[in-house]
């Protein structure tokens, strides 16, 4: 059996945990991530990695529960081992808090959380803006730790990392027979999606070591995130902006709303300035192409798109997109009908 | 009218600031004081990890459940101030951990969130059966005693180092109260049968990846004697020892492998934990705890003592409760005296 060259484009926490999966579950191949960016310059770096899912108003309910879920129960058991702090996971409890009751008192990734119930009244007065609110535990999965930790275990499953940026996934041919494309907001370029656009969030990362509970404003605007070395301080979602600098008036901005929320964040110190631009789409892209150019082939599994859920949804869609390459695979082992092509 | 506070602990500090608080608007005259032999970092609220939750069985004394929830909605007030962290407060939320299925304890009202542990989260813990989860309140013993000394030094209150033998020196060089706040050697000043050395000790590591604290129970050993983690401002207290009767203040290698097999057990990633340090102390052990008024007499003087000791493992948590207490006695005493014209401003 010939051994099959697959290509991954992206090394965020899309293209390096896709290619984990692949290395474990689909055998006799050969797995090289290709790049321009790598830990710690990619989007899922700058991403505080809360296991809160977003809603994808394209895919059908049942799918992302089941995306976030196999995220959760994989990154839980990772937290319950030995290999928690190298790979980056931790726990975390905290508060999500609305300024109006929400139509949907309980969302649909109530029970892959632990712990989930409604905000107590003697809890929500520390919120006096906040009417009703959820408290739960969940797990962050941080980028800076958690993608060196998956790139030392594709390196150690045989897998090759190669930086070089793809300006047209044509340039894989001949040298790879399957490719996987995670290249985010990339795909714009190189898989010819307008669909996709940039979601800006520009964060501050500082130190309060002190802040042990998330706090997020049911918006997605406004959260505290407290992470193994800093705590993140969000945010923005400026659609369409592609600006990767840092503002000063939003940084002033967001620390002023989050401490309205926890006030003792005054006294945070060593403030950083980070601003992640997230790959949104109606829906994330997962599904195979076979693209064609005169007599050439090149199956493409598409695995991008995940705006402000990647983390949250990542190994869920990752199996999934595994699970895509198998196919690929399968076709690409079967000898072809001696028929028309 | 002197005031001398002999003890720079929590229970010292807090009940200095209380009365000061309480009584300097309406007594021109108040001059307080705090004597003790040890300061910050050296008192036994230093070790403590500094997480306010009660024992488990409710107090033989009723009034102390009463101050153990005072304490917590006071703590609880100023968690809103911007200043919170710099007084060492912040909430924290964790688990308490069983072997078997036990009755609600009697504060699960006055800690937020109180619930019981699900399958998912017991699963965590392979050795537990059983548990609750609660958000609760962090006071960092040290980070509490600095701020407690500004306050003070603020307020003019002056500190002194020195070793007190007795109640009559103190009384001799002119002290019209004494509060008695000298915990564990209590006993020096007034012999106390029933106060005795909880001995523990813990191992203070870096593990920031750690947010909630981890407390196991073990109803046949008692309080204290199953390991425990609790993360404090910066640092993790890890700990799990109780040594009735034992006086020595150093730390030993036997209940250092106690703490560390237990805490790793419980929580494997404490493997890569960088240690910082190690410390022990004495918690004040008292069936009770000692918080009344004696009148001592030293030839013509008549100088009042109010003890305020033996708050066991569970100082930080009582002792704004107590404080209060304390203040109302005094209060009490110079009513007496004839010094109040006008009623204190807060109780």
């Amino acid at each position: 059996m010939d051994t099959v060259r697959i290509a991954v484009v992206g090394a965020g926490v899309m293209g390096l945990s896709t290619a984990v999966c692949i290395s474990k579950m689909v055998p006799g191949c050969s797995i090289t991530v290709i790049s321009d960016k790598f830990t710690p310059e990619t989007t899922s770096d700058v991403a505080a990695g809360m296991l809160i899912p977003p809603t994808y108003p394209d895919t059908p309910i049942q799918k992302q529960k089941q995306w976030f879920k196999e995220t959760f129960d994989h990154l839980f058991a990772i937290v319950n081992s030995a290999e928690a702090e190298d790979a980056g996971v931790i726990l975390v409890s905290g508060w999500q808090i609305f300024r109006s009751i929400p139509t949907e008192e309980v969302p649909y990734w109530a029970d892959v959380v632990l712990g989930f119930r409604k905000m107590t009244k003697d809890e929500l007065k520390k919120f006096p803006q906040h009417v009703f609110g959820h408290a739960f535990t969940t797990l962050k999965c941080e980028g800076p730790t958690y993608l060196p930790w998956l790139q030392k275990r594709l390196k150690g499953s045989g897998g090759l990392i190669l930086t070089r940026r793809i300006e047209d996934l044509w340039e894989l041919h001949p040298s790879f027979d399957i490719v996987v494309n995670c290249s985010g907001l990339g795909s714009r370029q190189l898989a010819g999606d307008s669909q996709i656009f940039p979601v800006r969030g520009q964060v501050l990362k500082v130190q309060a070591p002190w802040v042990k509970h998330f706090i997020r404003d049911s918006s997605g605007l406004t959260y505290i995130y407290p992470g193994v070395s800093n705590v993140t301080l969000g945010g923005t979602r400026q659609k369409g902006d592609w600006n990767l600098s840092p503002d000063a008036e939003i940084s002033k901005e967001i620390l002023s709303r989050c401490c309205a929320l926890e006030p003792s964040l005054h006294g945070a110190y060593d403030l950083r300035e980070k601003v992640g631009l997230r790959p949104s789409r109606p829906g994330v892209r997962l599904e195979k192409e076979l693209l064609a150019q005169g007599s050439r082939r090149l199956p493409v599994v598409h695995h991008y798109g995940h705006g402000s859920g990647g983390i949250a949804m990542h190994w869920g869609t990752a199996l999934e997109a595994t699970r895509l390459v198998n196919e690929c695979v399968q076709v690409l082992r079967t000898p072809a009908p001696k028929s028309k092509l | 009218m002197r005031v001398v506070v002999i003890g720079a602990g929590v229970i010292g500090l807090s009940t200095a600031l209380c009365i000061h608080e309480c009584y300097r608007s309406v007594l021109q005259s108040l001059n307080v004081m705090v004597y003790a032999d040890r300061f910050t970092p050296l008192t036994t609220t230093d070790v403590a990890a500094g997480l306010w939750q009660p024992y488990l069985s409710e107090p033989s004394n009723p009034q102390e459940a009463h101050w153990n929830q005072q304490t917590f909605n006071y703590l609880l007030s100023l968690i809103g101030s911007p200043n919170a962290a710099n007084m060492g407060l912040a909430p924290v939320s964790g688990y308490n951990l069983f072997r078997e299925a036990v009755p609600d304890p009697y504060w699960k009202d006055t800690v937020l969130g109180f619930r019981k542990l699900t399958p998912r989260e017991l699963d965590m813990f392979p050795d537990y059966s059983y548990g609750w989860f609660n958000t609760s309140l962090l006071l960092e013993g040290r980070k509490y005693l600095q701020w407690l000394t500004e306050r003070l030094t603020e307020r003019g209150v002056k500190f002194f180092l020195r070793k007190v033998e007795s109640f009559e020196e103190v009384v001799r060089e002119g002290a019209d109260v004494i509060i008695n706040c000298t915990g564990v050697w209590a006993g020096a000043l007034q012999p106390d049968p029933l106060l005795q050395p909880g001995r523990g000790q813990i191992i203070k590591v870096d593990a920031p990846w750690l947010k909630h604290f981890v407390i196991t129970h073990d109803p046949e050993r008692g309080i204290y004697k199953s390991p425990y983690i609790i993360p404090g401002l910066q640092a993790i207290t890890l700990g799990g020892i109780f040594q009735l009767g034992n006086w020595s203040e150093t730390n030993n290698i036997p209940d250092h492998n106690t703490i560390w097999e237990g805490c790793c057990r419980l929580e494997p990633t404490l493997k890569d934990a960088k240690i910082i340090g190690e410390w022990s102390g004495f918690r004040p052990v008292r069936p009770q705890v000692r918080l009344e008024r004696e009148q001592l007499r030293f030839g013509s003087s008549n100088t009042e003592v109010i003890h305020n000791y033996g708050h066991g493992g569970f100082g930080l948590t009582i002792h704004w409760g107590c404080a209060q207490e304390v203040a109302k006695l005094f209060g009490k005493i110079l009513e007496e005296r004839n010094l109040l014209r006008t009623p204190p401003s807060q109780l």
